[in-house]
């Protein structure tokens, strides 16, 4: 098994089965996770901010800082590596309130939001997610399998579609 | 229904309906005379309940277009004004059956379909919210009991 | 699969946003017909044959539970599996709903996976 690690700001792309792309402690950043079934490709991103126009210049020189700028990015590599953009199975982890819940300005929830946006404009739904709240969350794509693991608490578990069958939500 | 709750179910609606459709964090409770001072898009709807009355909404142009762009997932550039315009429509129609399913929770209630307007204060229960690119300010005025008892009794 | 749905719903935004998440939800090759209202759906549904019914139900004239009623009453539609989609989120209104035979009910507003798993579980997974 090869484990990358994808840093803080940072995005990565696997294409070998042996391969397992990580990524640790997301509060209020987002990991993203994308994974095409067929050609056994994913990507994963983990970005800091809902919005490069605050830093146009830090936007260029680190796209996967932002959500703007760094989904459509890591949307590009992972068809760079033969995914078809229509078959990705996207997850999302973070967007957690780390700080005071009366602080004005929850970056947890507007990286939520923008990651939500954007993935709306490109055409892509989520198949699972585990957002909010106030924990620290790692996730774990094993490019062999597609299987994205979730550890919060302590605890592993595997994220798998989540989303009420019933409509109300 | 106090006009303390009707506010926060209108708040609570303008929010979650932001949130949910439309991806946009409103920052909320601003004092009502900051707004409208920008052109904006109006949109009016009465609607049968109990009591029944008149929704109102008004939303900056600049966060129109930009929100209809980000509804109907295109470029901001590639949408008419009627496009921009229907989204608007239907903005008030989910904020105002929102509020509604809130407040009259027993009753079956019956929204009519919104009409745009030009000139229209924005009266009864009122809430200003910051949308990032502009302005939303959505009011609920119902006819208060009295007044419905009464008409029903002179007919 | 190629599925064949009808949207009614006198929005002409919101009915490009059920669209839109019927194309990403993997049913990119369905076929979507559209209606402004009830009538103009009954209409559609006597000339063409469709697999599901999306449906608003503040709607002019023939609104979204007239138009339940209808299909109800209809030999040949009443099997056709009808979804709605409304702002409506109080109980005595769902559960009239459900019993003028409606299989789905999504509120609004929704998050756009809410539908995709409405429409998986009435037609099924799409299979690549």
């Amino acid at each position: 098994m090869e484990q990358i690690i994808v840093g803080v700001a940072d995005c990565r792309v696997g294409h070998a089965p042996e391969q397992v792309l990580a990524t640790f402690a997301l509060g209020s950043c987002i990991g993203l996770s994308v994974y095409d079934p067929k050609a056994a490709v994913g990507g994963m991103l983990h970005y800091m901010l809902p919005d490069s126009t605050i830093d146009p210049a830090r936007g260029r020189a680190n796209p996967y800082m932002f959500a703007d700028t760094g989904i459509p990015k890591l949307v590009e590599q992972v068809c760079g590596q033969g995914a078809n953009h229509r078959r990705l199975l996207a997850h999302a982890a973070g967007g957690a309130s780390m700080m005071d819940p009366q602080a004005i300005f929850d970056i947890g929830k507007r990286n939520y939001l923008a990651l939500r946006k954007i993935l709306w404009k490109a055409g892509i739904l989520l198949a699972g997610e585990a957002v909010g709240g106030s924990n620290s969350r790692t996730i774990r794509l094993e490019i062999g399998s597609g299987r994205l693991w979730l550890q919060e608490n302590g605890k592993q578990k595997e994220l798998v579609p989540s989303f009420p069958q019933k409509g109300g939500n | 229904m106090t006009d303390t709750s009707i506010h926060l179910a209108l708040r609570e609606s303008v929010v979650e309906v932001l949130e949910k459709m439309f991806f946009v964090e409103a920052i909320t409770d601003l004092a009502p005379e900051i707004a409208a001072q920008s052109p904006a898009v109006l949109v009016a709807l009465q609607f049968d309940g109990n009591p029944p009355g008149v929704f109102r909404m008004s939303l900056a142009r600049s966060a129109a277009a930009l929100i209809a762009a980000d509804f109907l997932g295109e470029d901001p550039e590639s949408l008419t004004v009627p496009q921009v315009e229907e989204v608007a429509k239907e903005l008030a129609n989910m904020i105002c059956g929102a509020v509604l399913s809130r407040i009259e929770s027993r009753v079956t209630f019956r929204l009519a379909a919104p009409e745009l307007v030009t000139q229209d204060a924005i009266s009864g229960t009122v809430c200003t919210v910051e949308t990032g690119s502009g302005m939303l300010t959505a009011g609920i005025d119902m006819e208060t009991r009295t007044c419905s008892t009464t008409a029903r009794s002179a007919s | 699969m190629a599925y064949r749905v009808l949207i009614t719903d006198d929005s002409p935004a919101m009915r490009s946003f059920v669209r839109r998440v019927i194309q990403l939800s993997g049913f990119e090759l369905s076929h979507c017909f559209e209606a402004g209202d009830g009538e103009e759906a009954l209409d559609l549904l006597r000339r063409e044959w469709v697999d599901a019914i999306l449906t608003d139900i503040n709607m002019p004239g023939v609104d979204g539970e007239e138009l339940l009623r209808r299909l109800a009453a209809d030999e040949m539609l009443r099997s056709v599996p009808a979804i709605v989609i409304s702002t409506d989120a109080t109980e005595n209104r769902i559960s009239r709903l459900l019993s003028l035979g409606a299989r789905g009910y999504v509120t609004k507003p929704f998050r756009p996976e809410t539908l995709r798993a409405e429409l998986e579980r009435i037609l099924g997974v799409p299979v690549d």
